[in-house]
């Protein structure tokens, strides 16, 4: 299964990416907000779940999330935004019809498994072929 | 010796008189004179003045002797005695009232008459002696009651007649009005009424009321001689007589006209301090403001603030002639007021002092003018006086208010100039308030986002760092024996540390910008080389993206801090390839006698002319539609360890057109540090 992750930061981008393939989902990777708009565009299954940081280069979370809601392809995917300063965001943020839930940053890893897990069952198989290592 | 009292005798037969005469001279008293009718009684009485008349009751002629008798008494005030052959009841009771001092009836015995003689002269003295007391009591309590009536201030006293004429008159009464005793009394009351209250006739109705009750009282406008208004409270009161007829009526006028003007203007100040409390944003405030002063206490109200860039800008003008209004605002529009004017607005911006006109001459106009044009709009205002009060709040001149006077010319008092001064103050407060608001409102939202950005900053590397050590604990089991494999864990630590040296420098961020907000930002200072130092920047940050030409002499010394200065142009470089990522930039070096210039050029978005101004402050970023890493106190601290340095740091920009920062070293620093160094 595959889990859309929009993250800036280079460090933070691959400790989600080395999480994710440990709990057996397939990870994308994108920097910035558009580059996430254009690799959806081109993605044949669209991902089950997005990982959205909200402050990035080029477009950030709160455009990407404006944009997502208004297009009827993309609205439905869940969203997981994540935050650092909680109270002063969810002011700005854009809510729209699909399910949106936040993560403060720094993140917990059992928090964060049990939200993605939550929206996304991993796939059997896999998970249990990538769970012992890590 | 005692003269002997005259006495006169008023007698038609002559040997009755001639036998009084005779027993008048034996009880040794002189007689004056001897009358045979009344109309020789009364013109020998005013000749003689006899001390006592002794009239026979029953004289014949014109005048009988009781008509004598009253005669003498009410015109000379002497006693009189009457002598009367028989007691007719009918004389008798006419005789009483005359109320003669003795009746003695003839034939009378020498003595008999000597004793009602000596008796009527005795009681004559006694009262005459006891009327004088009284009408010394009397004058005495009317002089009291004239100075009483005198010396009362603020109030008019007097008294009408039952028709509602001036009787009477006080010297209150002719300051308050301003009308002479001879030029009001005979005048009716209504004269003091408004044509308004004329024509409702009020008059008649307080005369009515005040008869009907007793007394009526009210308080209103009422007119001068000058025609001036005067705000007074007037007690009219019904006067009787002793029978309890109407006689006329006591009036008392109290001037209030100061009074009800501290009341209107302490109303007038509580309603446009209503109005300037009642919203933060001021410009829709001094605009209601304004309205309130048209056409209360002026024709014409105009407000004028100075803005940040220091031009005078009119924000609001209100004319009692709303179409005029419209127009006086073109005017403003078309020739706005230049700081550099020497009169009017301009003058009271810049020095704080008021400014007031009774009479505003043409020449004033003239020199006012711009042009011709300007000159005849002026005119055609017809502006007779004003006064322009500045707007200060907390020292400082914000800008301020004129009111000014189409219709006639005002005597400006210092009441009217003090009304003028305090709303002003209330005005330049209010506008404080809400600028101050306003500072604090940006300062909020600055704050708030540098909150985000710093939790961000700081929550990114704390996040891949619990990650990574929450993923490596999972893949450790104590009961097996088992880590993971060396090279995953090697990729972890390596990449924790990282974690761990970028939240060092974000810290050591956030405490350089606490110490240069307390003034302890703490110096090394050596005796470095700068070039050395950007050459090694140089070539810490080219690579094949990084475009970083240094332009510079072989060596440039001076007394600088080493660590500090790197961090600044760290920074600066670090901020060339943030902001224009892929685009050249360069830095240029140059040595003067005293300093060194280090000017840092980029090819990127530019700054505008507004954040320009602030982005020396905490917590600012040039760009903030996108994010930028970092927490925008870069500059902050640039500037802080360059003022350490006794020296300056400036930016120019142009969007579109890049970015240059100019940074002035004075080589051997500041004087306190040569005085330390030595």
């Amino acid at each position: 299964m595959k889990i859309l992750i929009v993250e800036d930061d280079e460090d933070l981008r691959i400790s989600f990416s080395q999480l994710l393939e440990l709990e057996g989902y397939e990870p994308i990777c994108a920097c910035h907000g558009q580059e996430a708009l254009d690799i959806l565009k081109n993605m044949q299954e669209l991902p089950s779940l997005i990982l959205l940081d909200l402050m990035m280069p080029i477009m950030d979370g709160f455009t990407f999330r404006k944009i997502q809601v208004q297009d009827p392809h993309l609205s439905q995917i869940p969203i997981v935004i994540m935050t650092a300063h909680r109270n002063v965001d969810i002011q700005k943020i854009k809510t729209g019809t699909s399910p949106m839930v936040y993560m403060q940053k720094p993140v917990d890893l059992d928090e964060m498994i049990s939200i993605i897990h939550h929206f996304s069952k991993p796939l059997e198989e896999t998970a249990s072929k990538a769970l012992p290592v890590v | 010796m005692k003269p002997k009292p005259k006495i006169l005798i008023v007698e038609d037969e002559n040997n009755v008189a001639l036998n009084i005469e005779q027993c008048l001279q034996n009880l040794d008293y002189k007689v004056c004179g001897i009358a045979s009718t009344g109309q020789e009684a009364v013109e020998k009485t005013h000749s003689f003045h006899p001390n006592l008349v002794l009239i026979d009751i029953q004289l014949k002629g014109h005048l009988s002797g009781t008509e004598v008798a009253e005669k003498i008494i009410s015109k000379f005030d002497i006693p009189i005695i009457f002598l009367t052959a028989y007691a007719d009841l009918k004389i008798l009771q006419r005789a009483k009232t005359v109320q003669p001092f003795g009746y003695i009836l003839k034939p009378f015995k020498e003595n008999e008459l000597g004793t009602t003689i000596e008796i009527a002269l005795y009681r004559s003295r006694h009262q005459k002696i006891r009327n004088q007391q009284l009408k010394l009591a009397l004058h005495r309590a009317e002089e009291q009651y004239r100075l009483l009536i005198e010396s009362v201030k603020d109030y008019a006293i007097f008294m009408l007649d039952a028709k509602g004429h001036v009787a009477t008159w006080n010297s209150e009464a002719e300051r308050i009005s301003g009308y002479s005793r001879d030029e009001i009394v005979g005048k009716h009351f209504s004269i003091f009424l408004t044509p308004e209250s004329i024509e409702k006739e009020d008059a008649q109705k307080y005369l009515e009321t005040a008869i009907e009750t007793g007394r009526t009282e009210n308080e209103g406008w009422h007119l001068r001689k000058d025609g001036s208004l005067l705000w007074a409270t007037i007690i009219l009161a019904r006067v009787n007589d002793d029978h309890g007829n109407l006689i006329g009526f006591s009036k008392i006028i109290r001037d209030l006209t100061e009074r009800k003007k501290w009341e209107d203007r302490q109303k007038f100040l509580m309603d446009a301090t209503e109005i300037l409390t009642s919203s933060l944003d001021y410009y829709e405030t001094l605009n209601r403001v304004a309205h309130v002063v048209v056409p209360t206490l002026a024709d014409w109200c105009c407000i004028h603030l100075l803005d940040e860039r220091n031009n005078i800008q009119c924000v609001s003008v209100a004319h009692k002639n709303p179409e005029l209004e419209q127009w006086a605002t073109e005017i403003q529009k078309r020739y706005p007021v230049d700081l550099k004017g020497t009169h009017g607005i301009a003058n009271v911006i810049r020095t704080g002092k008021p400014d007031f006109c009774a009479e505003v001459p043409d020449q004033l106009l003239i020199e006012n003018a711009y042009n011709e044009e300007h000159l005849s709009m002026m005119r055609s205002v017809n502006l007779k006086s004003y006064m322009t009060i500045p707007l200060l709040a907390r020292g400082r001149i914000l800008g301020c208010l004129s009111l000014l006077y189409s219709e006639q010319k005002r005597d400006l008092t210092e009441k009217d100039l003090e009304l003028a001064t305090e709303l002003a103050r209330r005005a330049a407060m209010a506008i404080d308030n809400a600028k101050l608001y306003e500072e604090a409102q940006t300062a909020i939202r600055a704050r708030d986002e540098f909150l985000s950005i710093a939790s961000h900053e700081l929550k990114t590397p704390i996040s891949s760092l619990k990650l990574q050590l929450q993923m490596t604990q999972r893949g450790i089991n104590l009961s097996e024996n088992k880590t993971p494999p060396v090279h995953k864990l090697f990729r972890a630590v390596d990449l924790s540390a990282k974690q761990v040296d970028r939240l060092t420098l974000l810290v050591d961020e956030l405490l350089d910008v606490s110490k240069i907000r307390s003034g302890k930002l703490s110096f090394n200072f050596e005796e470095i080389d700068l070039v050395e130092i950007l050459k090694e920047i140089q070539e810490r940050f080219c690579n094949e993206i990084v475009h970083f030409e240094l332009i510079a002499p072989p060596h440039v010394l001076g007394h600088w801090d080493r660590f500090r200065l790197e961090q600044v142009f760290v920074n600066l470089v670090g901020n060339a390839i943030k902001y224009a990522p892929g685009k050249p930039f360069r830095i240029e070096i140059n040595q003067t006698f005293q300093d060194a210039i280090i000017t840092v050029q980029d090819e990127g978005p530019g700054i505008d002319k507004e954040k320009q101004r602030r982005i020396f402050n905490r917590f600012e970023r040039g760009d903030t539609s996108e994010r930028i890493s970092g927490l925008g106190l870069g500059l902050f601290i640039a500037k802080g360890v360059i003022s350490g340095h006794g020296g300056s740091i400036d930016v120019e920009s142009e969007l579109g057109k890049g970015t240059k920062f100019t940074i002035v070293l004075p080589l051997q620093g500041t004087k306190e540090q040569m005085e330390l160094a030595s």
